[in-house]
């Protein structure tokens, strides 16, 4: 999963597949970091791939949108340690299940894309 | 799942945006606020903290629209932003949107309007289940008017009949209705009711039930079985007070006790809406009818049609054997019997047989004894036509519902009616195209802001199809009005006496129904591409044209409009020409009208009032009518009084006689004379004859031309009066001077005392043919003259004759109380009544053509005006430099006034070749007529050539220093 950003959010808006992975991206980001919003999960999500996935706003809301209208993520608002108020996201337990389906999707496709690029003809 | 949650919450959020947009705008914030605190954790002040923290998000705009894209669906929300700014726009071109629309909402009306009549009268199905298999046996002939081939009723005996029903594996329900008009009496006054005779087999076959009671059964078709009669749920509630134990109750009808033995649901209606109750037909012997009956299942109208003469041919050949008289042959008199009179009409009015022009004329006038022979005999000793023999008839099995009398008149006129949405389109198209161009400047700027050249084509054409949709509303609008008014100018008198009632059959049914509305809705969304894509198109590539760049030199857009485009000139080509074929067949149906219209029909239609009175049962016809002419002629203001049979103009059977000069021998012995051969209509020796009371030709202004008229003073014995009319005289059949000849029908004398003018008694249109008069007085007519219609009054006056109704009505109630009169009418509504077809199609089709007319010049006068004011400066400087007025003028008009020659000689060429459909609708009136063919273009042209000249004045007064500093 070494995308490069420019590269990623250029595709993110335009290709299925790679909307995808930004929709597994997201949900798996929510479940091992708990309720987020959504400033912190773009921050959170460079810090981890040490800042070679920068999500603009313009992808990252349009994504929360569509994850929260397939009901797999629920915004509520909160208070930030700073005292501002922020929406958090949480997954839900649909996109808990959504996630596993996502993931094993992703994992036959990575597995048959290796295997395609490894076995160079 | 997820997905199907997903749509709808979009669809919620396209309609509901307002809720999700502020909670997006307290998540930006909210965010914005979160980075502005990092930066101030990170060490910076406020103001610092705040602009980095926008910088860092970047364009909140931007995110907001990709969250609105997300969050809701782009394309609706782009349509409704597309439709929000086509009605900011129009609204700001208010002249523009009002015609652009009124154009369009005329030609959708009118299409919706006409598209109402053809639906009603030759798409929608009959109100009964199945009546697709409805048929009737019918003939072929050739009338002599050269109208081609005609179907006509068969004449059917009884025994035939029988044959059919009991053979026939491809038509069942076999029988034969007539309607009838009787009094009903016993009830109030005596009224005059239509009905119908109707076997019980045919009614079966409509699968009506009954609200109450029961359908007529077919043993109920015999002779003494028949008193029986089921009646209309109008009739129940009107005339019946609705009765709710009128079951087995006695109705009195032509003075016949009827048992009422069932109520039909409301809505019901056979043959059509007019008839009130039904009884069940008794064949009378040599009774001769139409028969209908439903096809079986798997029968077709070719095996039908052949089944019949085959059965038909056997049916003769075992008669034959079996030394029976043949019932195969022409129509034939139906005799008489007691209730049933001559077919009056019979379902879809057929068209007349050969020869006469209801079905089967009575017999003749006889010789002292008075017209109708005694009931059975039959005889006439008058003499009919020599006996012919039965020629072997063709028989065809055709749909029984046939309305393809009024589809000929209701193409022509659909086709008229597309040409003028034709037009519509071709100058609402032209009007946004014009627009278009004043407007490239916008569409340049949006291109080159970054809109896709689909999404500008998609803001185009949701603005003109935001207009054609207001326009089809209007038009909608403008069709409910216009299929109102078509009702009442299309629709006669309601009388079933008159030839004709309505211009199409089931008028009454017109109306908006859902299926019209979605051909308006159609017609709408077609129109609005028509007109609107192509001007879209073309805009949409202004930037590749690169108008922009030449925005500040002298050749605005527009220069030269129709040179520039040739697709533009051919629709103002074709604009015009099809405003001049329009205007051509409108003035060839105009002239032919006002020809028709001031024929001299040889009666008064001024001051005659007419009416008929039902007889009350047990009234003498002769005394009855005898008494209220004498108190008629009484009344101040009356100048003459008769009565006779029928009106001039009246759906009646006419009486064709054998004259001679010479005597000939009687025929009064042996079965019933054949009707009439074919052809005599207009032979000299087959007059018409007409049995008339002493002034009833002087009541109706028909005037004596030579010798004298009836008058008290003729002697009461033989040889008795006899009048002929011009036609006759002039035959030759009667030598140079008739007046004073003997002439004999049959081997009964009459002396011809006078000559009367020509009358043109079954239509304006019918030239006049050989007619005699005879004094019902004199010639000893008795009552079973007036056994089938009541008798029709005529009342010549010197005032105007409305005025007399009242007095009349009293005086009838005097000499009869049981009756009043009925049916009234003067002369003038009559004759009016008689040409409505004419008028209907001469006034639909001059309103289309006026509307195209207007439309075409307003096309022009739009397309000239735009050209002049976008050229101004260009007329400007050409004159600074010396351009004449003309030249200029020249240079603005020239074009248009070139592609109007142009398609006014299409238009004239295209005439000629169309007009040739209209020939049946003519009268007098070639459809080459020049007097048309040269009026029509000129009108056109010169109105053409005003809109030219009214729309480049301004070019002429342009003053050339404003011109300049125009720039």
């Amino acid at each position: 999963m070494a995308l490069s950003a420019p590269w990623f959010t250029w595709m993110s808006s335009e290709v299925e597949l790679l909307q995808g992975a930004l929709d597994l991206i997201l949900l798996r980001a929510l479940e091992a970091m708990g309720p987020q919003h959504a400033y912190s999960l773009a921050a959170r999500l460079e810090q981890v791939s040490k800042s070679r996935l920068t999500l603009k706003q313009g992808t990252l809301y349009p994504a929360l949108v569509r994850l929260e209208q397939n009901g797999w993520i629920k915004g509520s608002w909160r208070r930030t340690e700073n005292n501002r108020e922020a929406k958090y996201y949480r997954i839900t337990k649909a996109g808990t299940r959504a996630l596993a389906k996502e993931t094993e999707r992703w994992r036959r496709l990575a597995g048959f894309v290796d295997t395609l690029l490894l076995n160079e003809p | 799942m997820a997905t199907v949650r997903r749509f709808l919450l979009r669809l919620v959020h396209f309609f509901q945006p307002h809720r999700a947009e502020s909670e997006l705008e307290r998540e930006l914030a909210a965010h914005l606020g979160v980075l502005e605190d990092e930066y101030k954790r990170r060490g910076l002040t406020d103001a610092e903290a705040r602009l980095a923290a926008r910088r860092a998000f970047g364009g909140v705009a931007q995110a907001k629209e990709l969250h609105r894209d997300a969050r809701s669906f782009r394309w609706l929300s782009d349509l409704r932003q597309d439709t929000r700014f086509a009605a900011r726009a129009l609204v700001g071109a208010p002249g523009f949107a009002a015609v652009v629309i009124g154009t369009l909402a005329l030609g959708i009306g009118a299409n919706t309007a006409i598209f109402s009549v053809v639906h009603a009268v030759l798409l929608r199905s009959l109100p009964y289940p199945g009546a697709d298999r409805f048929v009737r046996i019918a003939i072929q002939f050739d009338p002599d008017d050269g109208s081609g081939i005609k179907t006509s009723a068969a004449p059917v005996s009884f025994q035939d009949l029988e044959v059919l029903r009991s053979r026939s594996r491809t038509l069942s329900n076999l029988g034969t209705y007539d309607t009838e008009a009787v009094t009903l009496s016993g009830r109030g006054e005596a009224v005059h009711l239509n009905g119908v005779r109707v076997s019980p087999q045919v009614m079966a076959m409509l699968e009506a039930t009954p609200l109450m009671g029961r359908l007529l059964e077919p043993r109920e078709e015999a002779a003494g079985l028949d008193r029986v009669a089921v009646i209309s749920y109008s009739m129940w509630q009107r005339r019946l007070g609705a009765d709710d134990a009128i079951l087995g109750k006695a109705i009195v009808l032509d003075g016949i006790q009827y048992e009422v033995v069932g109520v039909m649901r409301p809505g019901f209606q056979f043959p059509n809406a007019d008839a009130e109750f039904w009884t069940p037909v008794v064949w009378r012997p040599g009774q001769r009818s139409m028969v209908v009956g439903r096809l079986t299942a798997d029968a077709s109208f070719q095996t039908a049609s052949t089944e019949v003469n085959d059965l038909m041919r056997l049916a003769r050949e075992e008669r034959r054997s079996a030394g029976g008289p043949s019932s195969i042959g022409p129509p034939s008199s139906p005799g008489a019997a007691p209730r049933p009179g001559p077919p009056q009409s019979a379902g879809p009015p057929p068209p007349p047989p050969p020869g006469s022009r209801a079905a089967a004329p009575p017999p003749p006038p006889g010789p002292g004894a008075g017209p109708p022979p005694p009931p059975g005999g039959g005889a006439s000793k008058g003499g009919g036509p020599p006996r012919s023999e039965p020629i072997p008839t063709r028989f065809f099995v055709v749909a029984l519902h046939d309305s393809s009398g009024a589809k000929p008149p209701l193409v022509i006129l659909s086709v008229a009616v597309g040409f003028v949405l034709l037009i519509a389109c071709v100058n609402a198209g032209g009007l946004l195209l014009a627009r278009g161009i004043r407007r490239e400047r916008e569409i340049w700027v949006r291109l080159a802001l970054g809109a896709g050249r689909s999404r500008v084509v998609r803001q185009l054409v949701t603005e003109s199809m935001l207009l054609t949709l207001v326009g089809g509303f209007a038009g909608i609008w403008l069709a409910v009005s216009g299929v109102r008014w078509l009702r009442v100018f299309g629709a006669g008198m309601p009388r079933q006496d008159l030839g004709v009632s309505s211009v199409v059959p089931r008028l009454h049914e017109v109306g908006i129904d859902g299926t019209v509305l979605l051909f308006a809705l159609g017609v709408s969304v077609v129109a609005g591409l028509a007109c609107g894509l192509a001007p879209a198109l073309w805009q949409s590539h202004v930037e590749a044209r690169g108008e922009l760049a030449r925005e500040t030199s002298l050749s605005a857009p527009g220069f030269n409009l129709f040179r520039r485009s040739r697709g533009r000139a051919l629709l103002a080509v074709v604009q015009i020409g099809l405003a001049v074929v329009l205007l051509l067949g409108s003035g060839l149906l105009i002239r032919s009208f006002l020809k028709l219209s001031s024929v001299n029909p040889g009666y008064a239609t001024t001051r005659v009032l007419t009416f008929q009175v039902p007889l009350s049962p047990n009234q003498s016809a002769l005394r009855f009518s005898a008494d209220l002419i004498a108190r008629i002629k009484g009344l101040p203001g009356v100048r003459a009084a008769g009565y006779a049979e029928h009106l001039p103009l009246m759906r009646s059977n006419l009486r064709h006689v054998q004259l001679s000069t010479r005597s000939a021998p009687s025929q009064s012995i042996g079965p019933p004379p054949p009707p009439p051969p074919p052809g005599i209509n207009g032979r000299p020796d087959f007059p018409v004859a007409h049995i008339v009371s002493r002034d009833f030709l002087a009541a109706l202004g028909i005037a004596v031309v030579e010798g004298r008229g009836f008058s008290d003073a003729d002697p009461v014995g033989r040889p008795h009066s006899l009048l002929i009319n011009r036609t006759l005289a002039r035959s030759g059949l009667l030598g140079e001077h008739p007046v004073g000849t003997r002439v004999y029908t049959g081997d009964v004398p009459w002396d011809i005392t006078g000559i009367v003018e020509d009358a043109r008694e079954t239509g304006l249109a019918d030239p006049p043919g050989p007619e005699i008069f005879v004094s019902l007085e004199r010639s000893g007519a008795d009552d079973t003259l007036f056994r089938h219609s009541s008798p029709y009054f005529a009342v010549r006056t010197d005032i105007p004759p409305a005025s007399l109704i009242p007095a009349i009505r009293r005086i009838v109630n005097d000499v009869d109380p049981q009756t009043a009169p009925d049916r009234i009418a003067t002369m003038e509504q009559i004759l009016s009544n008689s040409i409505l077809q004419p008028r209907f199609y001469a006034g639909l089709f001059g309103l289309f053509a006026l509307i195209a007319g207007t439309l075409a010049v307003v096309g022009i006068y739009g397309g000239i005006a735009f050209a002049v004011s976008s050229r101004t400066r260009e007329i400007g400087i050409r004159m600074a430099l010396g351009a004449s007025k003309y030249q200029v003028f020249r240079a603005v008009v020239g074009d248009v006034l070139l592609l109007a020659a142009v398609g006014i000689a299409a238009g004239v060429a295209g005439g000629a070749m169309l007009t040739r459909y209209l020939q049946q609708m003519l009268f007098e009136l070639t459809p080459l007529d020049p007097a048309v063919f040269i009026a029509m273009p000129v009108v056109l042209a010169s109105a053409v050539l005003g809109a030219a000249l009214l729309s480049a004045r301004p070019a002429l007064t342009v003053a050339q220093l404003a011109a300049l500093r125009h720039e």
